[in-house]
């Protein structure tokens, strides 16, 4: 046993290990110092944590792919981006974390939403560098259940307990479905490792007899990573979530939870799932379930969006009809280029969603509310908050000279190779135009509504800072793409969907 | 001189940025500050376009003073920042810089949040600019939007009573048509791969489109007919014209002329550039339909035109009429029904521009534009008076303006391919004549209004700048080789 151990090469885990420690010094400083010593600090703390973390990361660079623990843990170019996408955005949101009001009620348990904010990340990470269903699941709960607490963490909230009681239950049952599922597959293939999960189902599928079972199966799965990244019609949870937890905490599930999901799901169709995805038989029907799964979620996502009057909400709409648009790749499976896409559009989706959110934080704890009035004016007031605040929004709704529009016309490509491009492209089009409505609602009432006051909205440094990062991020990647684009084209995204030997393999 | 040459195409697009960076730093409260720059800011684009347009050379490449750098690529897929003029897109250059400019002139009575108001001016200017010289269709999508969002603002912000309205549903009829217009370029780059419009015409040329297999027809033909009802909700071709008559109304009057000036000029310019330049064997089978089309807007907007109680309105269906001889002349396929289009275009920049510029100073003094409640200005405001007339003459086509020009050519073309058209659309001409003088004689003459006794007369700055756009009209309708002589090479290459 020992000797195992001592082969194990400890070192690929740098990365999450970090974050441990910073859990770990949390807690325990948390315990140990009195009660009369503000705990605003730790913030940073959790801060220097992920930023160790997202140092060895880039260390990992030049990356050579590797697998430890027996096959469940590995290291590949796919992982090794995801995780930088986690890391950062954790990273920014907790930069905007760290503004809290006065005498917030919530300052007792601060020690506890960052080290839960660094547990889900924890679990995020885990489930970037896996590719065997229990690993991936165990990482999928503990970013889930951190996020449940999350969620209710200002528990002196009616809006809040609510929306992490609904939370636990929609997260259960989807959790839930997901099992079911894998159950079936379980029993068809005997294994959890995605790989061998694949060529046993590449088996099933060819000889015809049980193949109804896989279909069920993913099925079945298919509602559970639904639920995950709030797709249409699985969505119900998001906005009461969004709307009940803080804005840092919604920010955090709209990007690091749903990048993680379409992760998950990318690794289970493409590895598990793709002899049935090119099988004659089922193949086409399967393409028309995820291609309708997008083309509802964009619909569902911006038309309700449009009578909302909770930013929150609209931002959550916002964020299901996003997924739909990021749901595009899937029924159109063909080149390296969706990998790109995908990767390009969650870096810009982290950006403007952060952003975005940023800004509902500072500007609802400065108006104490975060109705749509609470933008009224806010040109007037703050010129730089509502010029971010536009640029976010128009990133949202695919405005060129923003990132947004570059990330929308690279997915938008993609459709093309897909045998439903017309349903795809025209519903993807026509909800743009929609959800110009809810966009520019805000922009209008930013620039053209009365204030209620002339004050300044007041903004600390940590969260100026983030939104400043994201800012430059937005244009950045709106004019000059190609620094991501073709950062992104080099990496070798095939290597995350087969084996080690294969892609020693393909190096000799 | 040559790095010069490169550049200057840029320079004429973005100069206005450079006022919108003072006006960044400015206080919000010197109004008249924010004015000074955000006119002298738009002088060296107009200053440089009466330079390009001079220096065009008519016998060479008719792509000149192009710039291309490498943007950025997806996959295999390169795009360009690509800028590049000809014949064309110099005259609407023009066009754009100098309408612009009497925009920036006309609003002076605009004095809410100047800042912001010059600074949108400004970049919708950029945005009208960039899209004429752009030669890649990306590029050219990105500049189109700009117009589309600083538009919505301008609309919203300083509007009419019902500018909430008006302004959604500029925006979400414009969005549709960029929606096709995206459509349309994406389809392209992916049939393509390509987004640079001469290689666009390069491929075109090679592939026989009649030869192709029947998806691949029906492919192309979507992407055809997206970049027509991109351009005809933009232009308006009737059905699509109600945002149009909304945005007229209720969007402040400077603003009007920019819009009716330039901005519903893109939409003839996409069509030229990308209809028929791209697509001429498409065109030409829908070129009937798109006749009918305009020959029904010549008349529901004259007719409707007629009918109207308020003066904005009035020349807003008097917008659509023109706009369908715009189109019928475009839909000739002739030498002089293109070149018709094109004066159209022109010519009907330039008087829009002169009415609404009138209108502004009307607004400003009487506070209305019910027809009903207007009447007997000439007393009181001879000057506004008199060249409210000349205007209206404009708009009605008498000989010497230059509306008569351009329609008589648009009409001459039409009459070689289809004199049925022609002569049902000529109606159009008495309608104009009849609407123009009813809403002028309850202006101008009648009884005088008592409430409009007290009226100042429009001053110098007023009337300097509608006299300008006025000798312009009339210089265009005594000597059109004017703008004639460089079109010829866009017509021959479009038709």
């Amino acid at each position: 046993m020992n000797k195992v151990f001592a082969q194990i090469e400890w070192s690929l885990l740098t990365p999450e290990t970090t974050i441990i420690a910073g859990i770990v010094l949390l807690l325990l400083m948390d315990l140990l110092l009195p009660a009369s010593i503000s705990r605003r600090w730790f913030g940073l703390i959790g801060l220097a944590s992920v930023l160790g973390s997202l140092a060895f990361v880039i260390s990992q660079l030049p990356l050579k792919p590797a697998e430890i623990l027996f096959g469940t843990y590995r290291l590949d170019p796919m992982s090794l981006v995801f995780k930088l996408l986690f890391l950062t955005s954790t990273a920014l949101i907790l930069l905007v974390a760290m503004d809290r009001k006065k005498a917030d009620k919530t300052d007792r348990y601060i020690a506890e939403e960052y080290i839960l904010m660094l547990s889900a990340l924890l679990g995020a990470m885990f489930l970037a560098s896996s590719v065997d269903v229990i690993t991936l699941f165990i990482g999928l709960e503990l970013l889930s259940i951190s996020s449940y607490i999350l969620v209710g963490m200002r528990k002196h909230e009616r809006l809040a307990t609510e929306a992490a009681w609904k939370y636990v239950i929609y997260g259960g049952v989807s959790s839930a479905f997901f099992l079911y599922g894998y159950s079936f597959l379980y029993g068809l293939s005997g294994t959890t490792n995605l790989f061998a999960l694949g060529q046993r189902l590449a088996e099933v599928v060819q000889s015809t007899q049980s193949d109804l079972f896989i279909v069920a199966g993913l099925c079945l799965m298919l509602v559970g990573f639904a639920f995950k990244i709030s797709l249409a019609p699985f969505h119900m949870w998001s906005p009461d979530v969004y709307q009940g937890a803080s804005s840092p905490v919604a920010s955090f599930l709209a990007v690091v939870s749903k990048a993680a999901g379409i992760l998950f799901l990318i690794r289970f169709l493409l590895i598990a799932m793709y002899p049935l995805l090119r099988s004659e038989v089922w193949g086409e029907n399967m393409m028309w379930v995820l291609a309708i799964l997008a083309a509802v979620s964009m619909i569902v996502g911006n038309t309700v969006a449009l009578r909302q009057q909770n930013v929150k909400r609209i931002l959550a709409y916002s964020g299901i009809a996003q997924a739909g648009y990021l749901f595009i790749i899937f029924p159109s499976l063909q080149s390296n280029l969706i990998f790109v896409s995908v990767s390009f559009y969650l870096v810009v989706y982290m950006l403007m969603t952060i952003g975005a959110f940023a800004i509902v934080h500072v500007v609802s704890k400065d108006t104490g509310n975060d109705g749509l009035t609470s933008f009224d004016g806010l040109y007037r007031r703050s010129p730089a908050l509502a010029m971010a605040m536009t640029l976010f929004l128009f990133s949202l709704a695919g405005i060129p000279l923003t990132a947004g529009f570059i990330g929308k016309v690279s997915l938008s490509i993609n459709a093309f190779a897909s045998s439903h491009l017309w349903l795809l492209l025209s519903t993807l089009f026509v909800t743009t135009v929609i959800s110009y409505y809810y966009y520019f609602r805000i922009v209008q009432r930013m620039f053209v509504g009365k204030a209620t006051s002339d004050q300044k909205v007041s903004v600390s440094i940590f969260p100026a800072l983030a939104i400043l990062l994201v800012v430059l991020g937005t244009i950045g990647f709106g004019i000059m793409p190609d620094i991501l684009l073709s950062k992104l084209e080099t990496v070798k995204w095939g290597y995350g969907l087969i084996p080690l030997e294969g892609i020693q393999q393909l190096k000799n | 001189m040559n790095a010069l040459q490169h550049w200057l195409l840029s320079f004429i697009v973005f100069a206005p940025l450079i006022g919108l960076l003072i006006l960044a730093v400015l206080p919000n409260a010197k109004a008249s500050w924010h004015r000074t720059i955000g006119l002298l800011s738009m002088l060296p684009s107009l200053a440089l376009s009466i330079y390009l347009y001079q220096r065009l050379n008519s016998g060479a490449d008719p792509l000149q003073w192009k710039q291309q750098l490498e943007w950025f690529h997806i996959g295999e897929m390169k795009l360009f920042y690509h800028l590049g003029v000809d014949g064309l897109s110099v005259m609407m250059l023009l066009l754009t810089a100098g309408i612009t400019l009497f925009a920036g002139i006309a609003s002076l009575y605009i004095t809410t949040k100047t800042k912001l108001y010059y600074s949108l001016i400004l970049l919708l200017e950029v945005g009208v600019l960039g899209v004429f010289a752009s030669q890649n269709l990306l590029l050219f999508f990105l500049f189109f939007e700009m117009t589309l969002v600083t538009l919505f603002l301008l609309i919203s912000g300083w509007g009419g009573l019902e500018k909430k309205k008006a302004s959604y549903m500029f925006l979400l009829y414009n969005g549709l048509g960029s929606a096709f217009l995206l459509f349309a370029i994406i389809g392209l780059l992916a049939f393509t791969s390509t987004l640079e419009v001469d290689q666009i015409k390069a491929v075109f040329a090679q592939v026989d489109l009649g030869g192709l297999p029947p998806e691949a027809t029906t492919f192309v033909w979507a992407i055809f007919l997206s970049f027509m009802i991109a351009f005809a909700i933009k232009l308006p071709v009737f059905p699509f014209h109600t945002w149009m008559l909304k945005v007229h109304v209720e969007a402040p009057p400077p603003v009007v002329m920019v819009h009716a000036g330039v901005l519903l000029k893109m939409g003839a310019y996409g069509m030229i550039r990308f209809g028929v330049g791209l697509f001429p064997a498409f065109f030409a089978k829908i070129a009937t339909g798109l006749m009918i089309l305009g020959l029904i807007g010549i008349l529901y907007g004259a007719v409707l035109a007629f009918s109207q109680k308020e003066l904005k309105s009035v020349i807003a269906y008097s917008s659509v009429s023109h706009m369908g001889i715009l189109v019928i002349g475009l839909a000739s396929l002739t030498e002089a029904g293109m070149q018709g289009a094109i004066y159209q275009a022109v010519s009907h920049g330039i008087i829009s521009a002169l009415l609404f510029f009138l209108i502004t100073s009307l607004v400003e003094r009487t506070r209305t534009t019910e027809l009903i409640e207007l009447g007997g200005l000439a007393k009181q405001l001879p000057i506004l008076s008199g060249l409210f007339m000349v205007g209206a003459m404009g708009l009605l086509g008498l000989p010497g303006l230059s509306g008569f020009v351009s329609e008589f050519i648009a009409f001459l073309g039409v009459y070689q391919v289809n004199p049925q058209i022609a002569i049902i659309g000529s109606l159009g001409f008495i309608i104009a004549a009849a609407y123009t003088l009813r809403a002028l004689l309850k202006v101008t003459y009648g009884q005088a209004v008592t409430r409009f006794q007290h009226l100042q007369d429009i001053q110098v700055r007023e009337w300097l700048p509608m006299l300008l756009l006025v000798i312009l009209s009339i210089w265009m309708g005594i000597d059109p080789d004017w703008i004639g002589n460089q079109l010829h090479q866009t017509i021959q290459i479009g038709g």
